[in-house]
């Protein structure tokens, strides 16, 4: 069974993007959220196999949805998405327990790499 | 991957974002320490760069980035944003919006103006100069040196990351951490402090590990890395052989079923094929409609029925779709309205009420040019210095209000300001001068409609801000080509008021058919009160509404420029059978005298191009049922037109 991503962007833009890249490599796009509340809620729902999640983001930022997925369900998989300049964010974020990081602009190898890899890490 | 086919999105999200940045610097010019506004420029900038970067539109993403950094200490610190920040962020908008132009005319953008970058990067030097020292946050695992638990084995790690990786710092971070997992990190080199700058000196760092999971466990954290060039684990002393405690982690168990998204994002392009396509069936519904009156038959007549409810249904929920809240185009009035304010000296709070209201998307669009117009004018012309403002007895800080009410058929936008108010006389003595014809007692408002006339202006010389692009003539007549109306009301000293009313839809309307000179013509429905016979139209041309206004029975052909009805009549008494009494500002206005009265029919309306507007009093063409072309008559420039004809000739037809 393909694995289902849960993709957290606030740009439409960026999620297009990633769901291209994982939908050509034959991932299962579980679903999308905007903001971090729609991807705490989302995930409790749908507890995908992956969540990319962007740090920058109205109502919640990735940082604090990521603490919150994680206290929810401690196995979960979360892939930072960030940009050139964000290190401190990511670091954040990998303190709150993030899995990894990809950097935009997105190059698909990269992304397929970074969480395949990061699924064998939690798996 | 192919980006060009995200080139739309990435647009329409950019422009999106520029918006909102743009009301967020207006707010934040008013309160420069105002919290979640600070974040949410930082989050547009932020997005921006993002999305401009992944379409391979470095210069713009390189702008993007210099003034999110900018952003960082502020957000940091809570630290206000002065007045060169802000208008240097309003700067770098501009250039954005710039560069989105070059994005849609097929090009790469440009790079930013230098001295926007480097003025970007002065503050930003400043500002680091300022910063307080980045401390370690309190309780920091930090240490090159941490208690070592004698009990366990420690291992020597060397990490090598990999020449690629755009984030090394990041990369050994991320390392150490999950590191952190599997056991106690006693050491990092550089340490946790260097690593969190940011930077890693030659892409090396080492760890010593205390864990009990075994060699394999460690290997397999590299493993699942990426942007790994080498690595190498050692024990530091002898290993005690143990058991691995793997484990595996229970994955939760797979919920079935997809997460369907509540909305899509159409293209407009869609969206108009739609309407045009409902359109064309609501014709070939009049067209049926007309075939079963004539073959008189029933049955069918009753499937178009059924069918005619069907289409008008699917009609209004497509015409739902493509409204759009009015603040898509009120949004970046408040900017607009403050550069002119501050390059005049001026002192002007603009508001906008009812900006919620939702109005087709087409009308939105093409209000844009007349509102921005109308805006200019009020701050330019409308609102007087702050000093003369004090002298006037009036607060220096001058009002504009835009207000849009809705209602079920209309909608109506007011631009108010409290500023000096038109002198009517002063237009009366403009208009003689620049001998625009006129009446011989023009009452105040029709000295005042003067200012619509092409090319009137009562200034000498233009002025920077409203002596280029249209004039107030380009606005009513874009404003009736939208099959509205717009008026103005001024009380001298106390300000002006623009009035625009306009219909709900562009598309679909109600007419009036009728004959006239042997061609048919439509009249929009709502502007007719009724339809008589011919004797009833010359009793109510000789009683007058109310005494003041003169509305006479008029020939419709020959106001039109056709052949003058006593030549018609000779021709055939039948010629003018019927009159059409038209309203304007809810009064009987004019009858029309025409040869017959077609019938009732809704049209969808097409624009008309300038060219034809400019032959006669249209504002509009449709093509009937049987494909049938006819021009929809401009009621008030046929008022107009009556008026001045019968000023020429007192005793009219």
């Amino acid at each position: 069974m393909a694995a289902r991503v849960l993709i957290v962007d606030d740009a439409v833009f960026m999620r297009n993007t990633l769901k291209e890249i994982f939908t050509a490599q034959g991932f299962e796009i579980g679903g999308e959220a905007a903001n971090g509340v729609e991807a705490v809620e989302k995930y409790r729902e749908l507890k995908p196999e992956i969540t990319t999640m962007d740090i920058v983001m109205p109502f919640k930022n990735g940082i604090e949805a990521t603490r919150e997925i994680l206290k929810e369900d401690p196995n979960a998989t979360i892939v930072i998405c960030s940009a050139l300049g964000q290190e401190s964010l990511v670091m954040e974020a990998i303190e709150a327990g993030a899995t990894d990081f990809i950097v935009k602009p997105f190059k698909a190898e990269n992304v397929t790499q970074v969480v395949k890899k990061a699924m064998a890490a939690r798996r | 991957m192919d980006m060009s086919k995200y080139k739309s999105l990435f647009m329409s999200d950019t422009t999106e974002h520029l918006d909102a940045l743009e009301a967020d610097l207006v707010q934040i010019e008013r309160d420069p320490a105002d919290k979640s506004r600070i974040n949410e420029v930082f989050r547009h900038m932020h997005s921006i760069k993002g999305m401009a970067g992944s379409m391979g539109y470095d210069e713009m993403a390189r702008l993007a980035h210099r003034l999110e950094d900018m952003m960082i200490p502020h957000r940091q610190h809570e630290k206000p944003l002065s007045g060169d920040e802000i208008d240097l962020l309003l700067r770098g908008l501009d250039e954005f919006r710039n560069q989105l132009d070059q994005v849609r005319d097929g090009k790469v953008p440009r790079p930013a103006h230098e001295d926007l970058l480097v003025a970007a990067d002065k503050i930003l030097r400043g500002a680091q100069l300022q910063a307080p020292p980045a401390g370690e946050p309190p309780g920091e695992p930090e240490g090159e040196c941490r208690a070592v638990d004698g009990t366990m084995p420690v291992f020597k790690i060397e990490l090598v990351i990999s020449a690629q990786s755009g984030t090394p710092a990041v990369r050994a971070f991320l390392a150490y951490r999950r590191l952190s997992e599997t056991g106690k990190v006693i050491e990092v080199v550089p340490g946790l402090a260097q690593l969190r700058s940011g930077h890693l000196e030659g892409r090396l760092v080492r760890f010593r590990l205390a864990t009990d999971r075994g060699l394999a466990e460690i290997k397999r954290v590299f493993n699942t890395l990426v942007e790994v060039e080498r690595f190498v684990v050692e024990p530091e002393d002898a290993p005690a052989d143990r058991e691995q405690t793997l484990f595996e982690k229970a994955r939760s168990p797979l919920k079935t079923g997809r997460q369907k998204s509540d909305t899509v994002r159409v293209q407009t392009e869609l969206l108009d094929f739609f309407v045009d396509s409902i359109g064309e069936l609501i014709t070939l519904r009049s067209h049926f409609e007309q075939l079963a009156e004539r073959i008189e038959a029933p049955t069918l007549r009753e499937g178009v029925r059924r069918l005619g409810k069907v289409v008008r249904r699917l009609h209004d929920r497509v015409m739902e779709i493509r409204m759009v809240p009015i603040s898509l185009l009120t949004q970046r009035l408040p900017r607009v309205c403050r550069d002119i304010a501050r390059s005049r000296g001026k002192q002007v709070q603009f508001e906008v009420e009812g900006e919620n209201a939702e109005l087709d998307r087409a009308l939105v669009e093409a209000l844009d040019t007349p509102i921005l117009h109308l805006l200019r004018n009020a701050v330019d012309h409308g609102i007087e210095t702050p000093d003369q403002r004090r002298r006037g007895g009036k607060s220096p800080l001058g009002k504009i209000k835009l207000a849009v009410k809705r209602s079920a058929e209309r909608f109506e936008i007011v631009l108010s300001d409290d500023g000096g108010g038109i002198d009517a006389g002063l237009v009366l003595s403009r208009a003689a001068e620049m001998n625009i014809p006129m009446s011989e007692n023009p009452s105040p408002s029709e000295a005042l409609a003067m200012i619509f006339r092409p090319g009137f202006s009562t200034r000498t010389g233009a002025t920077e801000i409203s002596g280029r692009g249209v004039g107030l003539d380009a606005v009513k007549m874009e404003v009736e080509r939208m099959g509205g109306r717009v008026s103005v009301r001024s009380e001298p000293g106390l300000g002006t008021s623009f009035v625009l009313d306009l219909p709900l839809t562009l598309a679909i309307l109600q007419v009036l058919l009728v004959e006239s000179g042997g061609v048919l013509l439509a009249l929009p429905a709502s502007r007719v009160l009724k339809v008589t016979a011919i004797d009833e139209g010359r009793k109510i041309a000789s009683h007058g509404s109310d005494g003041s206004t003169i509305d006479p029975l008029i020939d419709l052909a020959e106001l039109l420029g056709g052949v003058p009805a006593g030549q018609r009549q000779s021709e055939g008494e039948e010629a003018l059978s019927e009159s059409v009494v038209i309203e304007q500002d809810g009064q009987a206005a004019l009858a029309l005298a025409v040869q017959h009265v077609a019938g009732h029919v809704e049209v969808v309306l097409k624009g008309v191009g300038s060219l034809l507007a400019r032959l006669g009093p249209f504002n509009g063409t449709t093509v009937l049922g049987d494909g049938r072309p006819v021009l929809l008559l401009d009621v008030d420039a046929v008022i107009t037109r009556a008026h001045s004809a019968m000023r020429e000739k007192p005793n009219g037809s």
